[in-house]
């Protein structure tokens, strides 16, 4: 297995969890609660909307703007 | 006109220090701000301006609140009770005009001023209807358990580290490589033709129309209660004025 492979296999990981979350919350068989929701809990303050939207908008200039 | 006497003054002066203190630590408008500082450091200047100023729109919103000077939210963009028909029109004319903003601007080539100009324009919008209030009239979620704090929090963390751990391990910052790939890296080549760079646009702008929506208006519902219970503007309801105080 190359470093290259690892390293996929390391974001592969991450997102098999998050989606393992996210399913663990819509079956409501685990006290866990969806991303959506967190995120929402977050965004209740003007400060976490500030802090999500400019991460979000970070983002879109990272990959694009100058 | 009496003066307050020196012990007064000194409690008030010392109360004062401390809302300095407590806005001064605020750790959300910290991250921000070193965040703004290595974009800045690493020639970034343009990144490193959109997240120091969301630093100080932080700070200023703290300072705002710990003074009682803090203004409510604006009631939400989207009320409820507009018609199934003004809401698919709107819907319409919503992703008729993204759709062309992702055709036109992805046309553009990367880091090059259009297209930085045309990606600040939406970051802008974002971020003032963010300080101005919710978009949908949507309740807020009661308090989350400690396993989705802390599940959640494991993936971005995790998420940071391994990101992190690939761009260290590149030939240099700068320079990307194919043993250790970053994000950005593997996005080049999605980003290197003009399909690619448009969906890419669409994502990103469904991503920050999802965030703003999920801001909610009211308090918590209480059990038993419909989501007629979130409705904003009721008497006495503050946005998470819920008891139980803070939480996540």
């Amino acid at each position: 297995m190359s470093s290259h492979d690892v390293t996929i296999a390391g974001y592969v990981l991450v997102v098999a969890l998050a989606v393992a979350l996210e399913v663990a919350a819509v079956s409501g068989r685990v006290d866990v609660q969806g991303l959506g929701t967190v995120l929402s809990r977050v965004m209740r303050h003007r400060a976490g909307r500030i802090g999500m939207v400019a991460a979000w908008a970070w983002l879109g200039m990272h990959f694009f703007a100058r | 006109m009496t003066r307050a006497d020196p012990t007064q003054r000194a409690r008030r002066s010392g109360a004062a220090e401390h809302v300095g203190l407590r806005v001064a630590l605020d750790p959300l408008a910290w991250i921000l701000a070193l965040a703004g500082f290595f974009d800045g450091i690493s020639d970034n200047w343009l990144h490193a301006a959109l997240l120091m100023g969301a630093a100080v729109a932080v700070w200023w919103d703290a300072w705002l609140e710990e003074t009682g000077r803090a203004s409510p939210d604006a009631p939400p963009l989207v009320p409820r009770g507009i018609p199934v028909g003004r809401r698919r029109l709107a819907v319409l004319v919503g992703c008729t005009v993204a759709v062309l903003y992702c055709v036109v601007v992805g046309s553009f080539e990367r880091y090059t001023w259009p297209v930085t100009v045309a990606i600040l324009l939406p970051a802008t919008v974002g971020l003032v209807a963010s300080w101005r209030g919710p978009l949908y009239d949507r309740a807020t979620p009661p308090r989350v358990s400690r396993l989705s704090v802390l599940g959640w929090s494991t993936v971005l963390v995790l998420a940071g580290l391994w990101e992190l751990g690939a761009l260290l391990l590149q030939p240099t910052l700068q320079l990307g490589s194919s043993d250790h790939p970053t994000i950005s890296y593997m996005m080049d080549t999605v980003l290197a033709g003009h399909l690619g760079r448009s969906v890419t646009l669409l994502a990103w702008l469904a991503l920050g129309w999802w965030l703003l929506g999920l801001a909610p208006a009211g308090p918590v519902p209480r059990p038993g209660a419909g989501t007629q219970a979130a409705e904003v503007g009721e008497p006495g309801s503050a946005p998470g004025g819920e008891p139980g105080g803070e939480a996540s």
